[in-house]
């Protein structure tokens, strides 16, 4: 037996096996559709939309209970210690974020501007980082790679989007919503449905019986 | 059983605890340590064991007073947690401790 029981690498992985199944992916994709189709369509009604998150945490709850639990278990994880690297990680992304932004409003100054163009550039910015600290956090905390990786996404396509021209301001939050939403959607399908083939829910071993 | 004359390495051996130094209990104490609790499907998941056999384990961890077994309902559905008590978590971490000592004394 090795000397070294790896209990961060077990917690990594038992953390890990509970975000196997695509369901949060689902949700998440399900919610930013939604509150996108709303901000590009109807963008008075953003703020009823965006309470909608408090029905979320209900339904994921019922859908784990119904397809996940029977099928590789239940477990409460441990709260997680601060990491202190992941806010330092993150202050840092978005400190840069803002000092570019400020940046390019600086270089637009020579020009006479309507506060519009800061709308235009820095609200869907500013709103992609944001989107991007939820997988973000998902990643350090349970090694997520593909936290990263929609993180790294969500960023890029808040300024990519302004900047080719595809939205600006809100329409350009909206528009990446729905990207995001559609994105995440897409993999936690997948995902859920490996899971399914991989997990049926009769196939616990019972070799005893 | 360890004599006066053991060597206090040897002795360290000798006071291994012997509920927790099972291949199969301790996979059930390491799964346990790193979670607040579990049922008995994501232990038998994890562990790979066969039913009767976890069950045979988590028994004994039960009545060494090292794991605790909790019921609830979620909604309608009952559902069995098993989580590690105090004694349980320091008889794991006092374990760790000797193996650690136990294979660094060792020659070779």
């Amino acid at each position: 037996m090795s000397e070294k029981l790896d209990l961060k690498d077990i917690e990594r992985r038992v953390h890990h096996s509970a975000y196997q199944d695509g369901l949060l992916e689902i949700f998440l994709g399900g919610y930013l559709l939604l509150v996108g189709g709303v901000l590009v369509a109807e963008p008075e009604l953003t703020p009823f939309s965006v309470f909608l998150v408090f029905l979320l945490k209900p339904l994921f709850e019922r859908a784990k209970n119904r397809y996940i639990y029977p099928r590789v278990g239940y477990v409460k994880l441990r709260a997680g210690k601060t990491d202190s690297r992941g806010i330092v990680i993150g202050a840092i992304g978005f400190s840069i974020a803002l000092l570019v932004s400020i940046g390019l409003f600086i270089l637009g100054m020579g020009e006479e501007h309507h506060w519009s163009f800061w709308l235009d550039y820095f609200v869907p910015g500013i709103s992609g980082f944001m989107l991007a600290t939820g997988p973000f956090w998902l990643g350090r905390r349970y090694g997520l790679k593909r936290g990263y990786v929609l993180a790294a996404l969500f960023s890029l396509g808040g300024v990519l989007i302004p900047v080719l021209g595809v939205a600006a301001g809100y329409t350009a939050v909206g528009v990446e919503c729905l990207l995001a939403g559609l994105l995440s959607l897409i993999s936690g399908v997948i995902m859920f449905t490996r899971f399914l083939f991989r997990y049926p829910p009769e196939g616990v071993p019972n070799a005893d019986n | 059983m360890p004599t006066t004359d053991m060597d206090k390495n040897l002795r360290v051996i000798a006071d291994i605890d012997p509920v927790v130094h099972q291949p199969a209990r301790l996979m059930i104490l390491a799964i346990l340590y790193v979670v607040e609790s579990a049922d008995f499907v994501f232990l038998l998941r994890q562990t790979g064991l066969t039913r009767g056999n976890l069950s045979s384990h988590i028994g004994k961890l039960e009545a060494a007073g090292y794991l605790e077994v909790k019921k609830e309902f979620v909604g309608k559905i009952p559902r069995t947690l098993l989580s590690l008590t105090d004694e349980g978590r320091e008889a794991f971490q006092t374990y760790r401790q000797s193996m650690i000592q136990v294979l660094e004394d060792l020659p070779g």
